[in-house]
């Protein structure tokens, strides 16, 4: 009896046991629209438990002895952690990738790479590993999504954890396609060739006849042909987007082509047309669909549509702004010559001329 | 629990703590993830050493493991292996020998009423984790199915007095008068007296048994010797505390308990005798408690600490960002003595102190407040201990136990 009271006694003191090397695992995904990649770090001593490493049994466990469990660590882990999204489940491959430390203790490190079949809105990561051996065992994972963190723990009692992607991931790509926007303004110099042009007899005047218009006056046309622009090309940027309506890729790419070839003709010699709001609708009907195909490619259907397009609208008129923004001060000021005036007009719709001929050559024979 | 704690948006309603708390683990988490894998390229290459399995005790387990895999429901033996761990934990603080117990237990685990030996041992292992409720919950329908089982009553006072409930603990005591060595039940009365008015006479039970118990077996007068020393302590007898640890020392060796361990390391550092602090911790297990004293010494005599509380700091991640209770004594003394961070200590020290009332408890959540700058925030500390003194004629100095800084 007294030896069973004896080894009751140091409860009275109430020692507890110290988290002293506690079982953790660290666990970590990017997601990047469906792919995943990541790492899982279990500790040399968990897996020492649930596989067994130390094959001479002498307590020290050699890069040899790991490297040859490496096969039963994987098989250990595989069936153990799955990763899920709300509509459809991701295929995740566990690989080994060495070793690192973490709080003075050996890791070894598994490489987690997977693909979802659609991008994921909500991750769930579902996992098992070392419980059964360790209740106190504790997973700290973290998932990043384009640049957002969250950080969770996953215990013996909560094995899952759900982390919400969706309004990072329509941030994300929205400030993606912001960026991609604005780009494919600059870069498409079609369309910014057709903006300058439309930007261009507002306040130089058009053929011979110079502009009378007075700064404000004319930056309200300004501000009437771009926005006329704007929304016939982001109307058909939507209806093409969105599948309601199909790309002629090849006519687009060729009006376009004629649209600039057209506006530079008319700022020359302005009885062949007028460029006035009216052209720049129906001009911009057809940019939207150009809009369209180079925003097809990026996305290749795969991302959600509404911030794509928010975005990359955004980013088109961005980039549509900042050329307006600049060209508007230099423009007014040539006003003040009119030798200039003529020769600046003619020198730009000449060379857009040119160029608008040489795509359409090109693109009527591609 | 799982819950999000970087996603920003989320911290909404949480107090200032944790959000800090949360923000650090991000950060280490985001740390952790950062640094690249290597890939060793000789194969001798030691990479972990493992904690050595040897000795009586690891014979004694090894024997009973073989016997339960023969005999996997033999509740005996089962019972028996999940105490040698527990035995271990106290020696060691290791948390791995806790998932030993665990899984010895396991067969059992679904059995609301497994055989006593196993409900023993189960209520002892919930104990050991700070599941406390859990513990006397089972402890409870125990000594209910079979009032017994001294162990069992020994116990539940030992919940009862490290949560403050003295009357329930000592009810418990005496219930061991009968079938307990005196001794035992004469320092099981005492525990439960000695932060209250009559903490004098509690000491005065102690010393006479601490004399009459050492002929009893060792762990009993070293158990007795570690009780009258921090009662000592508290009653500002510091010569005769410090006797009380030197004789519970001598006999506890060669495997000293870390609960003597700490309690000695604690009045040593109170009396600003750092030097002797770490020779007393420098060859003990590597535990959070043994750790948290020796870099606190290592800091206050001038010298380098930043490797224990790197490691410290690592450990008690999860419990420095409130999402392990059991271990929020421990943190709280990590932040408030060695992190220097008295806002994050307080919360962690009055959550401890709604889980444990002892004397560091208290002085956790006093010293956290005085250091945060809000005293008034430690006021269910020093309202209980006011009121467990009234009528004390030295109050002001007996408070000293449980309030003065280290």
């Amino acid at each position: 009896m007294l030896h069973r009271i004896v080894l009751a006694l140091t409860l009275l003191a109430a020692t507890c046991a110290s988290a002293h090397e506690p079982s953790r695992a660290v666990l970590s995904l990017s997601v990047m629209e469906s792919e995943l990649s990541g790492r899982l770090d279990l500790s040399l001593r968990d897996l020492e438990e649930a596989v067994g490493l130390d094959a001479d049994g002498n307590a020290a466990i050699t890069w040899g002895e790991l490297e040859a469990r490496e096969p039963a660590i994987v098989a250990y882990a595989s069936p153990r952690l799955h990763v899920s999204s709300a509509a459809s489940r991701c295929r995740l491959t566990i690989a080994p990738n060495g070793i690192d430390t973490h709080g003075g203790a050996t890791f070894a490190v598994l490489a987690l790479s997977g693909t979802c079949e659609s991008p994921p809105e909500h991750l769930r990561i579902d996992y098992s590993l070392l419980f059964d051996l360790d209740p106190a065992h504790r997973a700290i994972v973290t998932i990043e999504d384009a640049g957002n963190v969250s950080t969770a723990v996953i215990s013996d009692a909560e094995r899952t954890y759900t982390a919400a992607l969706e309004s990072a991931a329509a941030w994300a790509s929205l400030r993606r396609f912001v960026v991609e926007g604005v780009w494919h303004i600059w870069q498409g110099y079609d369309h910014l060739a057709f903006v300058v042009l439309l930007v261009l007899p507002i306040l130089l005047g058009r053929g011979t006849r110079p502009s009378t218009t007075n700064a404000g006056a004319a930056a309200g046309e300004i501000l009437r042909v771009v926005t006329a622009f704007t929304v016939a090309h982001s109307l058909t940027l939507a209806l093409a987007a969105a599948g309601w309506v199909p790309i002629p890729t090849r006519a687009v790419e060729l009006v376009i082509a004629a649209s600039v070839l057209l506006a530079a003709v008319a700022n020359v010699a302005p009885r062949v047309a007028r460029l006035g709001p009216k052209l720049a609708f129906a001009f911009g009907l057809v940019h939207g669909f150009g809009f369209a195909g180079a925003l097809g490619e990026l996305t290749a259907g795969r991302a959600a549509l509404l911030p794509t397009l928010a975005g990359f609208n955004l980013g088109v008129e961005l980039g549509q702004l900042a050329v307006v923004a600049a060209a508007f001060p230099l423009l007014l000021a040539l006003r003040r010559s009119s030798v200039m005036r003529r020769a600046v007009t003619v020198a730009i719709s000449v060379a857009c001329a040119a160029l608008a001929f040489v795509w359409l050559v090109e693109r009527a024979a591609a | 629990m799982s819950s999000t704690i970087c996603s920003s948006g989320q911290t909404a309603g949480r107090s200032w703590g944790r959000r800090v708390g949360a923000a650090l683990l991000c950060l280490a988490a985001t740390a952790w993830t950062a640094a690249a894998p290597v890939t060793p390229t000789d194969p001798q290459q030691v990479l972990e050493r493992l904690p050595l399995r040897e000795g009586p005790a690891w014979t004694a387990i090894r024997d009973l493991q073989a016997r339960l895999a023969a005999e996997p429901d033999d509740a005996r033996t089962a019972a028996a292996l999940a105490r040698e761990y527990l035995t271990l934990v106290r020696q060691t603080g290791e948390p791995r020998l806790l998932a030993y117990a665990h899984r010895a237990l396991g067969r059992w685990n679904s059995e609301p009423e497994p055989p006593e030996s196993i409900a023993l041992q189960r209520a002892l292992l919930a104990q050991s984790e700070h599941h406390f409720a859990e513990a006397r919950d089972e402890l409870t329908r125990l000594v209910a199915r079979e009032p017994g089982e001294t162990e069992a009553w020994l116990a539940l006072a030992a919940i009862d007095t490290v949560q403050g409930r003295y009357a329930d603990a000592s009810s418990s005591c005496m219930r061991l008068v009968l079938a307990a060595d005196p001794a035992v039940t004469a320092g099981c009365i005492a525990a439960t007296k000695a932060l209250t008015r009559e903490a004098p006479a509690a000491y005065a039970l102690l010393t006479s048994n601490v004399e009459r118990a050492r002929a009893s077996a060792s762990s009993v007068s070293s158990w007795l010797a570690t009780l009258a020393a921090e009662t000592a302590a508290s009653l500002g007898r510091d010569d005769e505390a410090r006797a009380h640890f030197e004789t519970a020392l001598a006999a506890s060796e060669p495997t000293p308990d870390l609960y003597l361990l700490t309690a000695y390391a604690d009045f040593l550092l109170h009396q600003a005798r750092f030097g002797e602090v770490i020779a007393l911790l420098g060859g003990a297990p590597p535990a959070d408690t043994v750790l948290l004293r020796l870099a606190l010494a290592e800091r206050r005599a001038g010298r380098d600490a930043t490797e224990h509380v790197a490691t410290l700091r690592y450990r008690l991640e999860l419990a420095l960002d409130g999402r392990d209770v059991a271990h929020a004594r421990e943190a709280a003394f990590l932040a408030l003595y060695l992190l220097d961070e008295p806002e994050r200590a307080l919360p962690l020290a009055l959550a401890n102190w709604d889980v444990q009332r002892e004397a560091i408890d208290a002085r956790l959540v006093v010293d956290a407040a005085a250091a945060a700058r809000v005293p008034a925030a430690a006021a269910p500390v020093t309202d209980w201990l006011e009121q467990l003194r009234t009528d004390q004629p030295d109050l002001a100095r007996r408070r000293s136990c449980c309030t003065a800084s280290f």
